[in-house]
């Protein structure tokens, strides 16, 4: 796997503890940059703000929960079909949240994906897992 | 001879002294008078019965026998007798004195009684001559009343006559000049011909309290009746024409009579009128004058209704009309025939109606060629008042009035006008035309059909009008539910105050006497207009006012919804996070220090595990549960067969190791949100699955039944089953009949089930008996929502 990176965008800090552990037990822990808010996430990915400095390395995937502080998950998804620079950019909706419109609307606003985090962890370790296998390794991206 | 009044005792001692004043008399000159012994006592005893009576003559005639036998009879002084013939002569003397009381006794009752009876002869005189005074006098007042009411006749006549000329007389002088606009001229036409039928009726009327006064005098006349016939005939020509009537008319060329001819045209005149009004159009009417013998035979003959048997002498009667009553179809005061019979009855003929040979009446009138013996004739006959002629030809005669345009505003209120007279519609139409629009009706029934389609805001009408009736259009309208508000003003000229009193009970509103002022017809009508206007703008602003609220409440209702929308989903969203980081973080632990782990430890771990785990159940069951009361209820089809054959694989899948047999009937289509059926099949079948555990052979079945009007779909099953004692707690939330290591569960499943099926408007029901298993059924009706609030009230637990 040749530089491919996770963007995981979460603010609750056990469920990123969780799912980092998970990340790290099939060894793609490395591959993975944490924002912990809307804003961060769309500073992180149009270089601006703290992450002006940021190489260039687009991530893979964009692993977003809806419910974050200052701008909602599908507000950011919103901005990032907006924008042309992340237009195309893999997305996989990762929320607790099992209403249907947040699922509707999810997929209305351009999300690639949308998985309910479990509330068995062994479950939602083995979600994860298998979505990083997927998205990096399986699905090929837009960019190369 | 007149005897001075004696006191009554005096004149019988008076009698009875008379003797022997006869017996002084005749002891002093007996010798003159010797031997006649009774001569002085013969005057004697004569005058005193004369003046005593009967018992003082008796008594004297005794004394006198006496007095004579002793003193004069020989022998003197004594009772014996010389001669016994002198016993003759002493009979003979007191025969002749009680001859003497008995006569005068007879004399003087005699005279008592032609003293009475002259006494009485008197009596009667005097009231003889006292009735005769009193005779004069009312014979003198009788004179003056009859001059009185000659002039009374001669006043009233006068009285009204005058004023009605006095209105004629300008009205046509002004519709002769030729400078009159349209409008005025149609109304001093109306003013014209209302004047002059006021004339007749008033003529009508002073002619027949002047016959029943014995007033009315026959004037003959010498006179040509042909000419006169045919001269009143002439004048219904025009109407004839215009009504398409054939008219005949059969006389002699000359017919000298002795009449009078003011009445004999008058009798004329009403008899062809009545034919006139009666006879429809395309009709008849045949008049033939003829001789036979001494007399001249008139005959009127139409092809009208005809005057029914039992009405051919009534309807001479005064004020008689074979349809009299308000609905009548031809008006008139019911005179004309009466006047008609009392000019026939003065000059001494003979008037009668029977049926004409093919329908309609006939009427006859026979007069005598000649006037009675002795009686004077005029010199110039009477002519009628050229008035009284053109008047009657011209109320037969529809008058075609057409009101002029009106100028109310399109949108001014809608009035019905309701009257038969055509000129009183006109004036009426023309009045409130300038500010309502009108539409009129000529009789009850019209009135009624025209109110019944045009829903006016308000009916003017009047009371007596042919077909139907002012009153009975009012009931009838009345019925009708859209036409109880609508106002109803009468013109009533009737003064029945029973009919007053009918009328506001019916629901009339307002009623206006005959003769109004325009002012007062304006200010009425315009006021029920006014009250109606503003009682329907209340109602449409209250209408108003209502919508205003209810949609401010569903505003209200859907905000709160709305609320309990964020609500429900920032706990399910909130609550679970951290549930799954205690249960993540329990397995984390598990499995990367389980090794290290002591004694209990892990024991203590799964414990968090296991609480975190039925919190986040609990959790998922709670959201459900508001979930099924919140947003819009779908009506889908559901194929519960399938569903459940799914949601049993399911099951099925989880414990691959239970063994559970299941029949599904296989049409079973119900109507309900998805969604929400989905949940309630999966709680119902999930309990059947989870209470089947501990059974040998375990059977789910789902099938449907018809209940009285209710289907029904069930589900049962043959687990463990629950005492219906406590079937209250069934579908209570968290309350449970099972322990928790009976069965696990946290007791909301049913909660949540009962709340779908009453939003559909529902029932459902659970039978169970321990160890035998349970069955819950529930219904889904079509409509759905329906029996909603009847379900707060009900159990519907215990099946």
């Amino acid at each position: 796997m040749k530089d491919k990176t996770i963007l995981l965008v979460e603010d609750n800090p056990q469920d990123e503890m969780l799912i980092l552990r998970a990340l790290r037990k099939i060894n793609l822990i490395n591959a993975v940059d944490v924002a912990r808010d809307g804003q961060q996430a769309l500073d992180y990915l149009f270089r601006e703000g703290e992450f002006a400095e940021r190489t260039p390395a687009e991530p893979t995937v964009v692993l977003l929960d809806i419910g974050l502080p200052r701008l909602s998950g599908l507000e950011v998804l919103e901005q990032l079909r907006a924008d042309p620079r992340t237009r195309l950019l893999p997305v996989v909706i990762l929320t607790s949240s099992d209403e249907e419109r947040d699922r509707l609307k999810s997929y209305e606003n351009g999300a690639n994906s949308f998985v309910r985090k479990p509330l068995e962890f062994s479950e939602f370790a083995e979600t994860v897992a298998r979505l990083g296998i997927y998205w990096l390794a399986t699905n090929e991206p837009p960019q190369v | 001879m007149k005897l001075k009044p004696f006191p009554g005792l005096l004149r019988p001692l008076l009698a009875m002294l008379l003797p022997f004043v006869a017996f002084a008399l005749q002891s002093m000159f007996w010798a003159a008078i010797k031997p006649f012994a009774w001569f002085l006592f013969f005057p004697a005893v004569f005058f005193s019965s004369w003046v005593g009576g009967l018992y003082s003559g008796l008594g004297a005639t005794l004394i006198a026998t006496l007095l004579a036998w002793w003193f004069f009879i020989p022998p003197e002084h004594s009772f014996a007798l010389e001669n016994p013939f002198t016993l003759g002569s002493i009979g003979l003397f007191m025969g002749m004195g009680i001859l003497f009381a008995y006569s005068h006794e007879r004399i003087k009752k005699a005279n008592q009684r032609t003293a009475e009876a002259l006494a009485a002869a008197r009596a009667a005189n005097d009231q003889l001559q006292d009735a005769n005074a009193r005779i004069t006098q009312l014979y003198e007042k009788t004179l003056e009343l009859d001059q009185l009411k000659t002039q009374l006749f001669a006043n009233v006549s006068h009285e009204l006559r005058t004023p009605l000329a006095l209105i004629l007389g300008p009205v046509n002088k002004r519709l002769a000049a030729g400078d009159l606009g349209a409008e005025e001229r149609r109304d001093l036409e109306v003013v014209d011909r209302n004047a002059r039928l006021l004339y007749r009726h008033v003529s009508d009327l002073l002619d027949v309290a002047k016959i029943e006064a014995g007033q009315m005098q026959v004037q003959y006349a010498q006179t040509d009746l042909a000419h006169l016939t045919r001269f009143v005939a002439s004048h219904f020509e025009v109407l004839a024409g215009e009504k398409g009537i054939r008219y005949t008319v059969d006389a002699p060329d000359t017919l000298p009579a002795q009449v009078d001819t003011e009445k004999c045209q008058r009798i004329l005149l009403n008899i062809l009128s009545n034919a006139f009004k009666f006879t429809p159009t395309d009709g008849m009417v045949a008049l033939i004058l003829k001789t036979a013998d001494d007399s001249a035979i008139l005959q009127v003959r139409d092809n009208g209704p005809g005057i029914p048997a039992a009405m051919r002498t009534a309807v001479f009667e005064r004020f008689r009309q074979v349809e009299g009553g308000a609905e009548r179809r031809f008006g008139g005061t019911g005179l004309g025939l009466a006047i008609v019979k009392e000019f026939v009855d003065l000059h001494g003929g003979t008037v009668e109606v029977e049926e004409a040979p093919g329908g309609g009446a006939l009427f006859t009138v026979t007069l005598s060629l000649s006037a009675p013996a002795g009686v004077e004739l005029q010199a110039t006959p009477s002519a009628l008042a050229g008035e009284i002629d053109r008047q009657v030809v011209e109320e037969l005669r529809e008058s075609h009035n057409p009101a002029a345009p009106q100028s109310a505003a399109a949108d001014a209120p809608l009035v019905l006008v309701v009257e038969d007279n055509p000129d009183m519609n006109t004036f009426i139409t023309e009045t409130l035309g300038r500010h309502y629009r009108i539409i009129t009706a000529f009789d009850g029934q019209e009135g009624l059909s025209k109110a019944l389609a045009v829903r006016p805001d308000l009916i003017l009408s009047d009371v007596m009008m042919p077909r139907m009736s002012g009153d009975q259009m009012v009931a009838a309208l009345r019925r009708h539910a859209k036409m109880a508000d609508v106002p109803i003003v009468m013109l009533t000229a009737k003064a029945d105050e029973e009919l007053r009193v009918k009328l506001l009970q019916d629901g009339v509103q307002d009623y206006i006497n005959k003769p109004f002022a325009v002012e007062e017809l304006l200010a009425r009508v315009g006021g029920l207009v006014a009250e109606r206007k503003r009682t329907l703008d209340k109602l449409l602003r209250l209408n108003a006012d209502l919508e205003r609220r209810v949609e401010e409440r569903t505003a209200e209702l859907k905000a709160a919804n709305q609320e309990l929308e964020s609500f429900a989903y920032a706990v399910s969203h909130d609550l679970r996070a951290p549930l799954r980081a205690m249960h993540g973080f329990s397995q984390a632990l598990v499995e990367d220090y389980g090794e290290r782990l002591e004694g209990d430890a892990r024991e203590f771990l799964e414990q968090i595990t296991i609480a975190s785990r039925k919190m986040g159940e609990l959790i998922d069951g709670l959201l459900t549960l508001s979930r099924s009361t919140r947003g819009e209820l779908r009506h889908d089809w559901v194929d519960l067969a399938a569903l459940s054959e799914r949601l049993l694989a399911e099951l099925s899948a989880a414990e691959p190791t239970r063994q559970v047999a299941w029949h599904i009937e296989p049409t079973l289509a119900a109507r309900g949100d998805a969604c929400m059926i989905e949940v309630v099949m999966r709680n119902l079948l999930g309990n059947a699955w989870k209470y089947t555990t501990h059974v040998n052979e375990p059977t789910v079945r789902v099938f449907a039944k018809q209940e009285g009007r209710d289907y029904f779909f069930c589900v049962a099953d043959n687990g463990a089953g629950f005492d219906m004692t406590h079937a209250a707690r069934l579908f209570q939330p968290f309350q449970r009949l099972h322990r928790q290591d009976e069965f696990p569960g946290i007791g909301i499943g049913l909660a949540t089930v009962q709340r779908i099926i009453h939003r559909h408007g529902g029932l459902i029901k659970g039978t169970a008996a321990p160890g035998q298993g349970a069955t819950f059924c529930f219904s889904l009706p079509r409509e759905g929502g329906a029996r909603e609030e009847k379900h707060e009230r009900q159990d519907d637990s215990l099946g």
